[in-house]
């Protein structure tokens, strides 16, 4: 397949290169990415844009009068703003280029990659992280409908910084997705959309949206279809903005929506096949709520590091706070809730691309999952900033009511913690504890966790409705055995003994489940919730199994960390260790003893680890891997 | 390897075996699940279809795409087309599109 004009890369590293504009060089580059002469250039190395690079810009860009200026955000905040200078920024840093992916001209390979960048951008503004990621989410039908003309078309729009929105929802509809009712007919050669999505983020200020419309009167499964729509290329009048909403959080976000008036689009408007849009939506969620968790994982960053420096700086009964035995607890629960939250995101980024089969359990899991655990983690924080965490005016503080408003939105967008729960509650029985083993030979987890496994690349056509199996707890019991055998980590080892036990009595209890036509009762989605736990402390086995580096570090003595996660998995399916107090206890006295060490354990600043792929030579760049293809 | 009390490359004994599974899934159903409606029409909804292919999948040991009962949403036709996978797994792998 020839690539948009044969073109190569645009120079990369835009944090190292004079020629791309930088932090105050504000507004998308006119020379930005697109057809370009730097076919020349394909041969030479290039150091690829990477999560340190991007956090040593925000950084910079934080600064007073940078774009991401916090009294500038909180401004923006205030006016109900769009956060348009912060955009700008990462447009010209390159980001839309990781909406693309590689065979499109874009730099999108690798999930877990994205998570990050997005991660580090939430850490600083939920706002801009939700403005600005939308494009991943309004892009993913059109990558993985995997028709090469459309996708090039709209390649090149991204890459030249246009947003595209994602419009799903309805007025009418929420949640259901069968019940839309805005329509499209078949009109000469091409279609007439007449209808509303709302609420979408984007809606307004984008020229592009990816819309979910009826296409058959009846509807059902089938009766769906896919469209993306330009508004600059339907007849005046028949495509009007609805108006902006007001939020409680995010406020600056461009949250409205598009009122469609028989507006008549193109025969190659239409996205996949006629009848596919269902699928096609709910297998491109499967991606989209795993890029969602970055969004949990960034508040949960910015939460810590204010309770950091409240923990260090807040001096009572002529002591610091860090000295009561409480504060140190509650710190130490909201450390371990993020250390369990970002394994299972990250284990759910790498699932993306190694078993992409059973992705609709996995993503279920992490949407369900980790925007609940960094809520739970933001109410101990809040709990412990006291007035701080109120009081919006005093000395940086006012960020944390800030970001605990804009939180609020991501446990319940792109699939609510009870929708993704009760996806994975009617597939329970088949994904009961022994009921269908992994086929021997299948990699473990903690084979393509390993930091050194070059990963599969993304391959939506694998992507499944329904996962066979969850190769993730089917290798709970090995991990667990493993470890035991290690005979390095008695405690760790006797609460990973105590899920093991959990793990069995959910499958005794899903085993007793019975069928049901209608939506899962009560007890089942209680299950569901079960499951995500165990689900969550396998993801922490298999990580400590899979990177013997975490287990330096002051976090990865005495395997800290995977007692805080096991500590957190055990209390939420009602067995809390006696250990746990003591965990608890030792992660906060860390977090606040060690102010300097980065309270993650994914930290892009230390390590930049080269991006290792199978079939895309990283010291080549994307471009030649793409000029092979061409070829 | 699953072994079955019926064969189920034969679309009628097929047949005759998904109609007790659908029954499963409606235990307050009073008439007998007629297999040529609509399942839609029994109430079954969308996250319960995928349980549905699921189970399906697990018992008769080939894949059942929930995709596959909206290509063909009556007992009848999922009978033939299973059958049919059964009977030949790499052909019945290209399903017709859905118009
Ligand atoms: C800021 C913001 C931005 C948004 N951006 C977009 C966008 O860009 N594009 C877009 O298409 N949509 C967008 N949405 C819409 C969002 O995805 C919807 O809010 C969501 O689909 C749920 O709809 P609802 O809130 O109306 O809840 P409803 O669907 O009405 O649900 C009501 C309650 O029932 C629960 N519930 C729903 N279904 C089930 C179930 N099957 N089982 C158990 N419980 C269930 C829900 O969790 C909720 O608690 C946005 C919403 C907001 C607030």
């Amino acid at each position: 397949m020839t690539a948009p004009g044969g073109v190569a890369k645009p120079a990369p590293e835009p944090g190292a290169s004079a020629a791309r504009p930088t932090a105050t060089g504000l507004g998308p580059s006119a020379a930005g990415p697109g057809p370009s002469a730097h076919l020349t250039t394909v041969t030479a190395p290039a150091a690829r844009p990477t999560a340190a690079g991007l956090e040593a810009r925000l950084r910079e860009w934080s600064q007073s009068g940078g774009p991401f200026d916090p009294e500038l955000l909180a401004a923006h905040e205030e006016k109900e703003a769009f956060p348009a200078e912060a955009c700008a920024a990462l447009d010209a840093w390159g980001l839309p280029e990781f909406y693309v992916p590689t065979r499109y001209g874009g730099r999108q390979e690798r999930l877990d990659e994205f998570v990050a960048l997005l991660r580090r951008i939430a850490a600083r503004d939920l706002t801009v992280a939700v403005a600005h990621g939308k494009t991943f989410l309004g892009g993913v039908c059109v990558w993985a409908a995997g028709e090469d003309g459309p996708a090039h078309l709209l390649a090149r729009q991204v890459l030249a910084g246009e947003p595209v929105a994602w419009g799903l929802t309805e007025p009418g509809g929420g949640s259901d997705l069968l019940a839309g009712s805005l329509t499209a007919t078949r009109h000469g050669s091409g279609w007439r959309l007449s209808g509303r999505k709302w609420p979408v983020n984007n809606a307004t200020r984008g020229n592009l949206m990816c819309v979910l419309a009826r296409t058959e009167p009846g509807g059902g499964s089938r009766g769906f279809s896919l469209f993306l729509i330009d508004k600059r290329a339907t007849p005046a009048g028949t495509v009007r903005p609805l108006p902006k909403m007001p939020t409680h959080g995010i406020r600056g976000a461009d949250i409205s929506g598009l009122e469609f008036d028989g507006a008549r689009v193109p025969a190659h408007a239409l996205v996949g096949k006629v009848g596919g849009g269902i699928e096609l939506v709910l297998k491109s969620l499967q991606l989209t709520r795993i890029v969602c968790t970055s969004l949990s994982l960034g508040a949960g960053d910015h939460a810590l590091a204010l309770l950091r420096r409240f923990l260090g700086e807040r001096r009572l009964y002529g002591r610091l706070l860090a000295d009561l035995p409480h504060a140190r607890d509650a710190a130490g629960r909201a450390v371990a809730r993020q250390f369990l939250a970002e394994t299972v995101a990250h284990t759910a980024a790498r699932a993306a691309h190694q078993t992409p089969e059973q992705l609709s359990v996995v993503s279920a899991v992490a949407k369900a999952f980790v925007p609940n655990q960094i809520q739970a983690q933001l109410r101990l924080i809040g709990d412990l900033l006291g007035a701080r965490g109120f009081l919006t005016g005093v000395e940086g503080y006012g960020a944390f009511a800030k970001l605990e408003r804009d939180h609020q939105v991501v446990p319940l967008f792109d699939g609510s913690t009870w929708v993704n729960r009760a996806g994975l509650a009617a597939v329970l029985p088949v994904l009961r504890p022994g009921r269908r083993p992994d086929p021997s030979g299948a990699p473990s987890p903690a084979h393509w966790l390993r930091a050194d496994h070059p990963l599969d690349p993304l391959d939506t056509d694998r992507l499944r409705l329904m996962a066979p199996r969850d190769a993730l707890l089917g290798a709970l019991p090995g991990l667990v055995a493993e470890l035991a055998a290690e005979d390095r980590e008695p405690a760790a080892t006797a609460m990973a003994r105590a899920l093991i036990a959990a793990w069995e009595r959910l499958g005794r209890d899903i085993g007793a489940l019975r069928p049901t036509g209608g939506a899962p009762s009560t007890a089942a989605m209680r299950l569901a919730e079960r499951y995500e736990w165990c689900f969550a402390g396998a993801a922490a086995l298999a990580l400590h199994r899979a990177r013997p580096d975490l287990r330096d570090g002051p976090w990865g003595r005495d395997a800290l960390w995977l007692r805080g996660c096991l500590a957190v998995v055990l209390e939420g399916l009602d067995a809390a260790p006696a250990e746990a107090t003591r965990v608890y206890e030792e992660l906060g006295t860390l977090l606040t003893a060690a102010p300097d060490v980065p309270a993650t354990m994914f930290d892009v600043t230390a390590t930049d680890a080269p991006v290792v792929l199978p079939d895309a030579p990283s010291a080549d760049g994307p471009g030649s891997a793409r000029d092979v293809e061409a070829a | 390897m699953t072994t079955f009390a019926f064969d189920p490359t034969d679309p009628a004994q097929l047949q005759g075996w998904l109609v007790d599974r659908v029954a499963e899934y409606l235990p307050d159903l009073s008439e007998p699940v007629d297999p040529h409606r609509d399942l839609g029409e029994y109430g079954l909804d969308s996250i319960a279809v995928v349980a549905f292919a699921a189970d399906v999948e697990e018992r008769l040991g080939t894949a059942v795409d929930p995709a596959a009962i909206w290509d063909y949403p009556t007992i009848a036709r999922l009978a033939e087309y299973l059958a049919a996978e059964l009977a030949d797994p790499v052909s019945a792998d290209e399903r017709p599109e859905a118009a």
